[in-house]
């Protein structure tokens, strides 16, 4: 639906209380309350916490190439998002009744967290996580979550394999101001709790040893670190599906235009986030409209470019 | 004061120290010589509450290194590491201000950045200030390190500073250069024990040597006690001449001529 700006800005007003213009279209107004703005909301917390959560598992992980995917989170959350797509007439009829539509976003969401739950309890060594250990044991869960999901699109219909995919690829389809309210807390305790964390996560650069005689706690920040961005994103999976690239590339980009330091990187990522999953939402939306191009797709078409030409550009900065 | 008694520590059946008996008292540069794998390493790791000993304890100031909570030993002791392993492209300068993490918040204040800046002088990097940790020579790096060593007790009184090898990949330059700044923080009343491997530096800057033979203590006393051509040789098995170095009335260690031909095949080359 095409909204003219000018009738945009009424509806905001009318929203904002500040206008009972008559001359507001009751329907646009309509659409924008219940739809768009959803939606615009969705995208900013679904983006700054796949950027604030790519940021901060890469510095926990010592390893610019890590991202909240290989904790299990993404693997975790497909898996349990294909069984309940797959087998909902069966076996989730009942369940189904009683959750509504949250069923799938409560199940994505927890299988995001038992993934990362396993993954991190298989790397606790000596009760403390040991990040080589974690990375592993992360890979073989994302490779086993993988292949039953495999198993499960193999054994699925036409119809529950297109949704399966379409869930994987992304969207923001599923807006609603319910899904935001679930969404909120999550991500909004971890834009506020993991940047208290930027100086500890600092000084993880230096290794844990190191770490630890400048007085802080690697173990206590590396499990609180890990559980507010599993929360965070294991939230914005649940409700928006698979969006790759965000959480692994916006981090890197920002750090190559504003340096390394967490107390600008963590919040930066949330931002610059934000702001990619809401253009990429637009662009999404209207480039083949009416029909909708999957999000996830726009975020890897519009991001990778950009990123290579940050990446090119800076070359001799990070090559040593 | 730093006191360690009959300090043991053992991983699996390996025996790494052995019933070691260690101090140091404010004002004193202790030097911390033997061969490789000797235990050199495992015992600053216990001295800087790293490890716990398996045996024996560790009192800072009177009282037991466990008793101290992390961010309160950050501002008592401060440890080198042998080796340095930095993930992330960050800055000399926020490298060194991480040195004053134990102090602030989350923006450090003007006394931090003065320690900062005082530190990068102290070590010659005020050229380099600005550039990546990661793009620097082994010696540049190391010597980055130290100022954020040092950056971390800067200002503090009676300071444990734990040097671990710490002048390895450096220039001779910055090698004297290091141990000198080691020497006069200790004459402040800064506690400095560094694990080194030259023998006529640790002889010309310390005030006292301890030397080590697979996990125990052999020897502790000045270096003119203990720099003895015996006590090399059964150290580190090769013959070395001790003379008095003219300038500091130090020891002067001289090795030996060492000839391995007769391990090397005929064939090779």
């Amino acid at each position: 639906m095409n909204i003219p700006v000018g009738e945009v800005g009424q509806a905001l007003l009318q929203l904002a209380g500040r206008s009972s213009a008559p001359g507001a279209d009751e329907l646009y107004a309509g659409v924008i309350r219940l739809v768009r703005l959803p939606r615009l909301i969705m995208g900013i917390l679904v983006g700054a916490a796949l950027g604030i959560g790519g940021a901060s598992i890469q510095a926990i992980f010592r390893n610019p190439l890590a991202e909240p995917g290989l904790i299990g989170i993404s693997a975790g959350a497909s898996l349990a998002a294909a069984a309940i797509i797959a087998f909902e007439t069966l076996l989730f009829a009942t369940l189904g009744e009683f959750f509504g539509h949250y069923l799938l976003a409560l199940g994505a969401f927890a299988g995001a967290a038992v993934a990362a739950w396993l993954v991190y309890r298989i790397s606790l060594l000596n009760g403390r996580p040991h990040i080589a250990t974690m990375l592993l044991a992360g890979i073989a869960i994302n490779a086993l979550a993988g292949a039953l999901t495999g198993l499960i699109s193999y054994l699925s219909d036409e119809q529950q394999l297109r949704s399966i995919t379409f869930w994987m690829l992304g969207s923001l389809g599923g807006a609603s101001w319910e899904a935001v309210y679930t969404l909120a807390p999550f991500v909004v305790a971890g834009l506020i709790l993991l940047p208290m964390y930027s100086k500890p996560l600092n000084t993880f650069a230096l290794g844990e040893q190191e770490a630890r005689q400048l007085g802080q706690r690697p173990d206590r920040v590396k499990i609180r670190v890990i559980v507010l961005a599993t929360l965070a994103v294991g939230a914005a999976v649940s409700v928006a599906g698979i969006i790759g690239f965000v959480g692994l590339l916006v981090p890197h980009a920002v750090r190559m235009l504003g340096g390394h330091d967490n107390r600008f990187v963590l919040p930066a990522s949330a931002l610059a986030g934000a702001v990619t999953l809401t253009v990429a939402d637009l662009l999404a939306r209207t480039i083949a409209a009416p029909s909708e191009i999957p999000i996830g797709v726009v975020t890897a078409l519009l991001g990778t470019p950009l990123f290579l030409y940050i990446l090119i550009r800076d070359k001799k900065k990070i090559v040593h | 004061m730093l006191i360690a008694e009959n300090l043991t520590y053992a991983i699996k059946q390996h025996t790494l120290l052995r019933g070691v008996n260690f101090s140091i008292r404010p004002g004193e540069f202790i030097g911390v010589l033997g061969a490789n794998g000797a235990g050199k390493s495992t015992l600053l790791r216990l001295l800087s509450g790293e490890h716990t000993p398996t045996c024996g304890h560790v009192s800072l100031a009177g009282r037991d290194l466990r008793s101290y909570g992390d961010p309160e030993l950050a501002t008592r002791r401060a440890t080198m590491a042998q080796q340095h392993q930095l993930s992330s492209d960050f800055t000399v300068k926020e490298v060194v201000l991480m040195g004053r993490y134990p102090y602030f918040e989350s923006v450090p204040r003007a006394e931090d950045l003065a320690a900062a800046d005082e530190t990068i002088r102290l070590c010659g990097l005020e050229m380099l200030a600005d550039r990546s940790a990661l793009a620097l020579s082994g010696g540049e790096r190391q010597r980055v390190h130290l100022a954020r060593v040092l950056a971390q007790l800067w200002n503090r009184a009676n300071a444990l500073l734990l040097l671990d090898e710490p002048v390895s990949a450096m220039d001779i330059r910055f090698q004297h250069q290091t141990l000198a700044i080691a020497r006069s923080l200790a004459n402040r009343g800064w506690m400095v024990v560094a694990v080194l491997h030259d023998m006529n530096l640790a002889s010309q800057y310390t005030d006292r040597l301890f030397l080590m033979k697979n996990g125990r203590k052999l020897l502790d006393g000045t270096p003119i006690e203990v720099l003895t051509t015996r006590n090399i040789f059964s150290i580190f098995a090769i013959d070395a001449q001790v003379n008095i170095n003219p300038a500091t009335l130090r020891p002067m260690v001289i090795p030996g001529v060492i000839n391995m031909d007769a391990m090397i095949p005929a064939d090779q080359g």
